[in-house]
């Protein structure tokens, strides 16, 4: 990766200003760097004339800087002129502070809310824009391009063969007796008409195929659902066949099942048993989150301590409350220590045996929360077990009621995707030639230009560099740094990330230059581009909340002069 | 439909099934049939006017435990009760139809080479259980006190069943018949059992009901 030092947004601009590219407001620069144009006041035209003896002449004329502009204007009319150039210290290690053009635009792409079409969207509180108490999940996904399959298991009893949810793979441990299959009218499960459709009911929640015109949307888009059931038909089954199942998504082999193709991201267990957390469950926890999955489980419907319930009250697991759509507690719902967020459970639309249906309980908060995570990870597939428990204690609103134990309250997805780091809109990135005229074509192409342009960048031409405009991130400060940074693929797009790379930066301006090498080096290796705007020295503001926005390079608009 | 007082309930035990609370004998030609791939069956009659069907359905939970309690000890067999998962999970859904309970245990008796072992890490496993569960009541008011309309009627074939169930993970036989007996005679005398796995006859007291 190519470091460029602050100087080089400013000397290639100083190249650009030499040309006559840009105009409106000033680029300011540190003393240092102070151009000939601010020490004089004075530009030095350099005006290519065709004799009329056929000769080509060069002459120089020093301008007053703010009449340079009418100058060039007057000298292109003459015909004998065929070029006007500004004279710079193209070799000079002071480069000229220019003008930025006022063509360039940063545009706005992505954080807008994202709508469904299923039938019961409606019914879904927990993806309306704005909510003070609910996840506001539609806001979440205008950030998600859910371009990364992520996994879930879903640990639970009742699988069915619907539209509303696609199981990738799938198997049953029910005391003593395994298979893989694991629909509810599959032969070795044969559960009859009447069965629990508990688990296929999470799944929806969880991941439910949106837009397909039944149903509901899910809070994640493009999972590989895993049926895991240890519940059996009626619903119900032992811990320990949930802990073999918890092994087995996470990629052990169990007796009488065929392994998984390739491990979950995520378990969920809308399961719940009164008892401390058994020592077989707690390893079995630890085993999936030992190989970086994260463990989510609903604490329980039997208004009492949370503590007292397994899974949710062992360690490392994400123990989900419920709650109303209003915001109050559900009354049924466990509290306590090991609660780790809350969710709407209550009054949850789901698609049962072709109709619509409401259901209530933690198991549907729990898999709310699951598919929010999952969302995020299919932009950070990178997220730990433990990074995304920290990122869940930081993205909980207050509840709409007084009670206590319902962990960080009530999950904010939009919280949740800035602590993971998911940017809320990108920049695009544009041509520094914005806006170029026409008549500087050749000046692009001058000896000079270009040679000052190679030893600085590195590149051949001006039409390589392109701008990242901080204007439009949205809280600017003296102190602060316009910068473009790059992270590894599936992190979260912070300069302050560990595998961030500093590309180029600039302290108190809003606008800095990078290079297609810049670009093409970091997308070949799948690294992320972002802008930022913050205090990089102390890492003070910088979050993707309001100061880093992605940067897209896929969108840039070369101008003519270019092509 | 049947006019009789108190609510009449069918329970099936598999192997067992439960019936119940015909106030006369003579109506039970009346007792359906199994059909389909319905391993158990339950029917009862909805009164909203009096106990409701939460009560009824916690009452019940207890009566078919403590009768698989009685059964086992009578039968020589030491029971173990398991942790179950999701015993109740549902209880708290606004859907009344998955209204329900179930509660396990493990089977020590040795001389079926029915035995428990438990690991080092706590686990406990059995070789056989008796499974007892109790579902498909409609509920008169959600647990979060959402009063719901019901009407007076038979509600066989609602989607969860009553059960109580002996299995074993090995194949082993189990007495299948005479622990049906024993849990029928310890029942009151209003619950019927059907046993559809075995000889599709009803029992009541612990005796095969002949009907008319």
């Amino acid at each position: 990766m190519k470091h460029f030092n602050k100087a080089f947004a400013a000397s290639t601009l100083a190249v650009l200003t030499g040309m006559g590219v840009f105009t409106g407001s000033a680029f300011t620069a540190t003393p240092i760097e102070a151009s000939i144009q601010q020490i004089t006041g004075e530009v030095r035209l350099i005006i290519k004339r065709e004799l009329p003896s056929g000769e080509i002449n060069y002459e120089k004329r020093m301008v007053p800087a703010d009449e340079a502009e009418t100058r060039e204007a007057l000298l292109l009319q003459d015909p004998s002129v065929l070029l006007v150039e500004r004279d710079t210290l193209a070799f000079s290690p002071i480069p000229m502070v220019s003008p930025i053009p006022a063509t360039s635009q940063a545009l706005l792409d992505g954080g807008d809310p994202v709508d469904y079409s299923d039938p019961d969207y409606l019914n879904q509180p927990y993806f309306k824009a704005d909510e003070t108490y609910n996840s506001r999940l539609s806001e979440a996904h205008g950030r998600i391009r859910f371009t990364n399959r992520i996994r879930i298991g879903i640990i639970d009893g009742g699988y069915v063969r619907s539209p509303e949810v696609t199981y990738s793979e799938g198997s049953f441990i029910h005391f003593g007796s395994t298979s893989n299959q694991f629909y509810n009218d599959d032969p070795e499960i044969a559960c009859g008409e009447g069965a629990s459709t508990h688990g296929d009911q999470v799944s929806q929640i969880a991941a439910a195929n949106s837009n397909n015109g039944i149903g509901i949307a899910g809070a994640t888009q493009n999972a590989d659902i895993v049926a895991a059931s240890a519940l059996g038909c009626f619903g119900n089954g032992t811990l320990g066949d949930a802990a073999d199942q918890i092994r087995w998504l996470s990629g052990a082999t169990i007796s009488g099942l065929s392994d998984i193709s390739e491990p979950v991201n995520i378990i969920n267990l809308s399961l719940t048993a009164q008892t401390s957390c058994p020592t077989y469950m707690q390893d079995s926890v630890n085993y999936a989150l030992d190989r970086g999955i994260t463990v989510v489980a609903a604490a329980g419907n039997d208004t009492n301590d949370a503590a007292n319930y397994a899974p949710a009250n062992c360690d490392g697991v994400i123990a989900v409350a419920a709650t109303q759509s209003d915001g109050s507690i559900a009354s049924y719902s466990n509290l306590g220590a090991p609660v780790s967020v809350s969710a709407q459970g209550s009054q949850m639309a789901v698609y049962i045996d072709g109709r619509r249906g409401i259901t209530s309980g933690t198991s549907f908060a729990s898999p709310l929360v699951a598919g929010i995570i999952a969302a995020a990870m299919s932009e950070r597939p990178n997220l730990t077990p433990a990074e995304i428990a920290t990122i869940i204690a930081g993205s909980g609103k207050p509840l709409n009621d007084d009670v206590s134990g319902f962990g960080s309250g009530i999950l904010d997805s939009m919280i949740f995707m800035d602590g993971a780091g998911v940017p809320r809109e990108a920049v695009t990135a544009q041509s520094a030639l914005s806006g170029e005229r026409e008549q500087y074509q050749e000046a692009l192409t001058h000896p000079a230009a270009a040679a000052f342009l190679q030893a600085e960048t590195g590149t051949s031409g001006a039409c390589e560099l392109y701008q990242a405009d901080g204007r439009f991130l949205e809280s600017q400060g003296a102190d602060d740094s316009i910068a473009v940074f790059s992270v590894g693929a599936g992190e979260p797009l912070l300069p302050t990330d560990s595998t961030a790379t500093l590309i180029n930066s600039t302290p108190g301006e809003d606008r800095l230059i990078i290079t297609q090498a810049d670009i093409d080096e970091a997308s070949a290796s799948g690294r992320q581009i972002g802008v930022a705007n913050c205090n990089l020295t102390t890492g003070s503001n910088c979050s993707v909340k309001a100061n880093v926005k992605a940067f897209d390079p896929a969108k840039i608009t070369l101008p003519a002069i270019c092509s | 439909m049947l006019q009789t007082l108190p609510t009449p309930i069918l329970t099936a035990l598999a192997g067992i099934a439960l019936s119940g609370c015909l106030s006369d004998v003579n109506k039970l030609s009346m007792l359906p049939e199994p059909t389909g791939n319905k391993p158990f069956l339950v029917g009862w009659e909805m009164r909203t006017s009096d106990t409701s069907a939460k009560d009824a359905h916690k009452k019940l939970y207890r009566r078919y435990n403590k009768a698989v309690d009685v059964a086992a000890a009578k039968i020589g067999w030491t029971l173990e009760q398991r942790v179950l998962a999701n015993a109740s999970n549902l209880s708290t859904t606004s859907d009344p139809e998955r209204f329900r309970s179930a509660s396990s245990y493990s089977i020590n008796a040795p001389d079926l080479g029915c035995e428990i072992t438990v690991s080092a890490d706590d686990r406990v496993t059995p070789n056989c259980i008796v499974s007892v569960n109790v579902g498909g009541l409609i509920s008169a008011e959600t647990p979060e006190g959402v009063k719901m309309i019901t009407a007076d009627a038979w509600a066989f074939d609602q989607s969860m069943a009553h059960f109580i169930r002996l299995q074993s993970s090995d194949n082993r036989q189990l007495p299948v018949a005479e622990f049906s007996k024993l849990v029928s005679a310890n029942l009151p005398a209003s619950i019927f059992l059907y046993k559809p796995n075995d000889d599709k006859t009803w029992l009541n007291n612990g005796n095969v009901v002949v009907p008319e």
